[in-house]
C-alpha cells in the first residue's frame, strides 16, 4: 500500500469513510483497516485476494464488497488511466481485461455515502415493484392484454441471463411534461460489467421519454396512484424523493453530474447529456454524430433513440454519417418517391449500410452453431472483438481483428490474415485499396482486378429495400 | 465523405424495357392517386425504377453522359423516352442529355452513383441542432387539466413569440383540443390574426398552420337550411351509425401508420373539398360533428374549417359533440348533455360566425 499524507485528498476521503459510524448493512460492505463490523480487515482482503492468484498494484487499496464475485478499491494515485480517488471494481473470477478494474465512482466517500442512501431505499422500492406495481400492471395489461397509455405506471425489468440487475416504474406526468420515476434501483452481479443495470436501464428510461415526447425532463419527486390488489396506492415520488443514489454515480462515471440544478431532476439539458454519454459509440462514430449534430442539426436525442432502439445499428448510422450528406432526410425517414435522384441515392447508400452491417455481425459473430459434438450452443454475448473504421472519401470500410487465417464469410474458401477492407458496390476506386466488393445476392458481379474478391451478400436487393423501408417507417413516425 | 455523381444512361430499348416502363408508369399514376401513408404503390414504384437503374448501370461507358451537377439531379424522376411526359421542371442540362440520348435511339435513364470518391460539399446552410427543451410546470394542476394548460400554454406562447411557435395536440383529449382551438381561433379586439404552424409528438409538421384570433365567431348557433348529423370517422363508435347521416371521414383511409401531420394534412384536404362541397349552392348548413380522439383528425377538421369559414364566412356552422359516456364529470354542465340512440353526448361550444 501506498503512504498517504493527511492533505492528499484521497486520504481524506478514506478517512472519512472509516470514520464514519455507517449503518449495519453498509458496515457489512466495507473493507476497512481494523475489520470492525466491516466485511473483512484490509489485510484480509489481501489475503483473499492473494487465494484468488490477484496481485494488486500498490496503487490500489480494497475498500468495499461489490458482490460475491468483485470487490470495490480505491486508486490512492494516478494508475494508468484511472486517477487518484477513483473506485474500481475488481472482478476476482478471470474475466475480459476490458470489464476488469471499471470505474464504479470518482471518490471513495462518495462511493460508499451513495451505497449507503441506496440500500436505504431498496427495500421499500423492492415492495413497491414486487409487491404493488408488477402485479398491478400484470392484471390490468398484460393479463387484458391491453397496451397501456404513456400516463400510465409501467413497470421495468432488466436481466441479465435470468438475474434481474435493474428495476423501476415510468410513468409520462403531463403536470411538468416529462417521466415521473417512482421506483429505480439497479444491483452489480458478478457475471454483468459495472454500471451495466445503471445504463441499461437509464437508456430504457431516456429512449421512452423521447417517445413519450415530452421536455425530455425525468423526476423522482412527484406522486404517483397505482391500483393493486383494489387498493389505490399512493407513492409520494421516489423512496429517495430525489435522482437515486445509484443513478447520480453512474452520472459521475461518465462525466455527467445528476441533479445537480435540480436535486429531485434530471433536467432536459442533463438528459441530453447523459443520453449522449450513455449510447455506445466508437470514437469513429461519436465524431461523426458531433458533425451531424452541428452541421445538419439533428437532435441528439434522435440519433441516441435510433442507435439504442437499433433502428440503425452503430456501424449501419456509422457508415451513413460518414458517407452522404443526406444523412439528415434518412434519419427523417427518406426522400419523396417522386424525387427519385435523391431518392436514388439514399437507397444506394442505405444498401450499403445494411450490408456492411450484416457483415459485420457475421465476422463478428462467434455463434457455435455446427460446432463439434458436445460443445453447447452460446449466442449471448459471444464475439470476435472485430472494430471498424470508415474512410469518409472512399466509402471502403476496413474490419480489423479478425481470426488470423479465418475464412471469409459469403466467398468460397477465401482467407483474410487480421484485417479485411469492402467497399460495397461498384468496382474498387483503386487496384489494391480493397480486398473484396460486396454486393446482394442478384446483383451482377462487377469486373473485378486480381486479387479483390466478390462478397455475395445473402440477401437480395428486393429483400435488402424492404428492410429498409421499415426502417425508414418508424423513422416516419417516431419522434 | 465519399460524394455523389450522376449520369444519364442510355439503354437499349427492347420488348423487357418496354414493358418494365410501362410498369413503372403505371405504378407512378397509381401512387400519385394513393392515400398519404399507403405506400404499396410507391414501394412497386420504387422496386420497379430499382430494376431499370440496375440495368442501366451495366451500359457501356460510351452511352453514358455525365451530369456535372448532381445536387441538381436531386427532384429528377424520368421515366421512357418521350419528352412529352418527362417532368416539365426537369434541370435544362439534364433535358438537354436526355434528348441526345433519345435521338441517338437510347431510353435515358438516370443513374445516382452516391458512394464516388471524393471529398463531399458540406451543406451550406449549416445548422445546429435545437437546444434541449425548456422545463415546463403546470403550476399544481394534474391529469388532464395539466395537459390542457400545456397546451394552453403553448398556444399563448405561439401568439405571443416574435416568431410563430409550433403547437403540439398529442395526447390531448378530443373535446379539450377542440374548444381550446375554439377558444383562440376566435378574434378579439387589438390582437392580430397570427397562423401558428402544428408539430405532432413524432416531429412531424403540418403543412397547414391554424388560424388564431382570426375568426368572429359568435356563441349561438342561428337557423339553418340544412342539419346534417356526422360521426367524425367511420368504425369508430358503431352504436351511433343509426343517429347520424353518415361518417364525415373513412376510418380506412385515416387511421394508417404514418406521421400525425400527413393524417392532419389529410383530413384537412377532404375536409376543405367537403365543405366547398357543402356550401355550393350557397345555403347555410349546420353539421353536428359526434367526434372521436384522434386527435389529428380533430385538428385536421378545425383547421379546414376556420380556412373555409374565413373564405365564405356564415356558409357552414358546426356543432362540436362529444362522447361523455364513461366519464363521471362532476364538474361539468351535464343540462347540455343529450342521449343519441342511447349513447351520452354533450354539446360543444359552436363555430359559428
Amino acid at each position: 500500500m501506498m503512504a498517504l499524507t493527511e492533505a492528499n485528498p484521497v486520504a481524506q476521503s478514506l478517512g472519512r469513510v472509516y470514520a464514519i459510524s455507517w449503518p449495519t448493512e453498509v458496515a457489512r460492505m466495507l473493507i476497512t483497516p481494523h475489520a470492525n463490523d466491516s466485511a473483512m480487515s484490509v489485510s484480509d482482503a489481501y489475503a483473499l485476494l492473494a487465494r484468488f492468484g490477484v496481485d494488486l498494484p500498490r496503487e490500489l487499496l480494497p475498500l468495499a464488497v461489490v458482490d460475491n464475485g468483485s470487490i470495490a478499491c480505491a486508486a490512492l494515485a494516478d494508475w494508468g488511466p484511472a486517477r487518484a480517488g477513483d473506485v474500481l471494481r475488481l472482478h476476482l473470477a478471470d474475466v475480459d481485461p476490458q470489464f476488469q478494474l471499471r470505474l464504479l465512482d470518482v471518490d471513495p466517500l462518495a462511493y460508499v455515502a451513495s451505497i449507503n442512501e441506496e440500500l436505504a431505499a431498496r427495500g421499500e422500492g423492492l415492495r413497491r415493484m414486487l409487491d404493488e406495481i408488477g402485479p398491478a400492471y400484470k392484471d390490468t395489461y398484460l393479463r387484458a392484454e391491453k397496451r397501456p397509455r404513456d400516463f400510465v405506471v409501467r413497470p421495468v425489468r432488466i436481466a441479465c441471463q435470468n438475474v434481474i440487475v435493474g428495476l423501476a416504474a415510468i410513468a409520462q406526468d403531463s403536470a411538468f411534461d416529462g417521466l415521473s420515476v417512482v421506483a429505480w434501483q439497479t444491483c452489480e452481479v458478478p457475471h454483468v460489467a459495472a454500471h451495466e443495470g445503471n445504463r441499461a436501464l437509464a437508456a430504457l428510461t431516456l429512449c421512452d421519454a423521447f417517445r413519450n415526447g415530452g421536455t425530455m425532463e425525468i423526476r423522482f419527486d412527484r406522486d404517483a396512484r397505482v391500483l393493486a390488489n383494489n387498493r389505490q396506492r399512493f407513492y409520494p415520488g421516489h423512496p429517495e424523493r430525489r435522482v437515486p443514489a445509484s443513478l447520480r454515480r453512474f452520472g459521475r462515471t461518465v462525466g455527467v453530474p445528476l441533479g445537480a440544478e435540480d436535486p429531485a431532476a434530471i433536467t432536459p439539458v442533463e438528459a441530453r447529456d447523459l443520453f449522449l454519454a450513455i449510447t455506445p459509440m466508437p470514437d469513429q462514430l461519436s465524431a461523426h454524430v458531433r458533425i451531424a449534430i452541428t452541421t445538419y442539426g439533428i437532435s441528439p436525442e434522435r440519433i441516441c433513440f435510433t442507435l439504442l432502439s437499433q433502428v440503425w445499428r452503430e456501424i449501419e448510422l456509422d457508415y451513413l454519417l460518414a458517407t452522404t450528406a443526406r444523412v439528415a432526410s434518412i434519419l427523417a425517414g427518406g426522400a419523396s418517391w417522386q424525387q427519385r435522384g435523391a431518392r436514388q441515392s439514399e437507397s444506394v447508400v442505405c444498401r450499403a449500410a445494411v450490408m456492411i452491417g450484416m457483415l459485420f455481425r457475421r465476422l463478428n459473430s462467434t455463434d457455435a452453431a455446427g460446432a463439434g459434438h458436445g460443445e453447447a450452443r452460446v449466442v449471448e454475448d459471444r464475439n470476435n472483438g472485430v472494430t471498424w473504421s470508415i474512410d469518409d472519401e472512399t466509402g471502403v470500410v476496413t474490419f480489423s481483428g479478425l481470426p488470423r487465417g479465418g475464412t471469409v464469410p459469403w466467398t468460397h474458401g477465401v482467407t483474410c490474415e487480421g484485417t479485411l477492407t469492402v467497399r460495397p458496390f461498384g468496382p474498387p476506386p483503386a487496384p489494391g485499396v480493397v480486398d473484396a466488393v460486396v454486393v446482394p445476392a442478384d446483383v451482377a458481379a462487377p469486373e473485378l482486378p486480381a486479387g479483390v474478391a466478390l462478397l455475395r451478400c445473402p440477401e437480395r436487393l428486393p429483400d435488402i429495400d424492404k428492410g429498409i423501408e421499415a426502417r425508414l417507417l418508424s423513422s416516419r413516425i417516431s419522434r | 465523405m465519399a460524394t455523389e455523381a450522376a449520369c444519364l444512361a442510355g439503354v437499349v430499348k427492347d420488348d423487357t424495357l418496354a414493358r418494365l416502363i410501362k410498369d413503372i408508369e403505371s405504378a407512378a399514376s397509381r401512387a400519385r392517386k394513393a392515400e398519404p401513408g399507403d405506400r404499396t404503390d410507391i414501394a412497386r414504384f420504387e422496386a420497379l425504377m430499382t430494376r431499370l437503374e440496375q440495368r442501366a448501370a451495366g451500359v457501356d461507358p460510351a452511352r453514358r453522359m455525365p451530369l456535372p451537377d448532381p445536387a441538381a439531379c436531386a427532384e429528377v424522376t424520368l421515366v421512357g423516352d418521350d419528352p412529352a411526359r418527362w417532368p416539365g421542371e426537369m434541370p435544362a442540362s439534364v433535358r438537354a442529355a436526355a434528348t441526345a440520348i433519345v435521338a441517338r435511339g437510347l431510353v435515358p435513364v438516370l443513374v445516382v452513383e452516391p458512394l464516388d470518391a471524393g471529398a463531399t460539399v458540406r451543406p451550406s446552410d449549416a445548422q445546429s441542432a435545437p437546444d434541449p427543451a425548456e422545463r415546463w410546470d403546470s403550476g399544481g394542476v394534474r391529469g388532464r387539466q395539466a395537459v390542457e394548460a400545456r397546451f394552453r400554454a403553448q398556444i399563448c406562447e405561439a401568439l405571443s413569440a416574435p416568431k410563430p411557435r409550433p403547437i403540439a395536440p398529442s395526447g390531448i383529449n378530443n373535446s379539450a383540443v377542440t374548444e381550446m382551438l375554439r377558444e383562440f381561433a376566435g378574434a378579439e379586439p387589438g390582437v392580430p390574426a397570427r397562423r401558428v404552424p402544428v408539430e405532432y409528438r413524432d416531429g412531424s409538421r403540418s403543412a397547414n398552420p391554424m388560424p388564431l384570433r382570426a375568426l368572429p365567431l359568435r356563441g349561438q348557433l342561428e337557423p339553418s337550411d340544412l342539419t346534417l348529423r356526422f360521426a367524425l370517422l367511420s368504425i369508430r363508435h358503431t352504436e351511433m351509425d343509426a343517429a347520424v347521416d353518415g361518417a364525415w371521414l373513412r376510418n380506412a383511409e385515416i387511421s394508417r401508420p404514418r406521421p400525425g401531420a400527413q393524417t392532419d394534412d389529410l383530413v384537412y384536404d377532404i375536409t376543405r373539398q367537403q365543405l366547398d362541397e357543402l356550401a355550393r349552392h350557397g345555403s347555410r348548413v349546420r353539421l353536428d360533428l359526434y367526434q372521436t380522439g384522434l386527435e389529428a383528425a380533430v385538428v385536421g377538421f378545425y383547421k379546414a374549417l376556420a380556412d373555409h369559414l374565413l373564405a365564405r364566412p356564415r356558409s357552414v356552422a358546426v356543432q362540436p359533440m362529444y362522447y361523455d359516456g364513461a366519464s363521471v364529470a362532476g364538474a361539468r354542465d351535464r343540462s347540455v348533455r343529450i342521449t343519441v340512440d342511447s349513447s351520452p353526448f354533450r354539446k360543444g361550444t359552436p363555430w359559428t360566425m
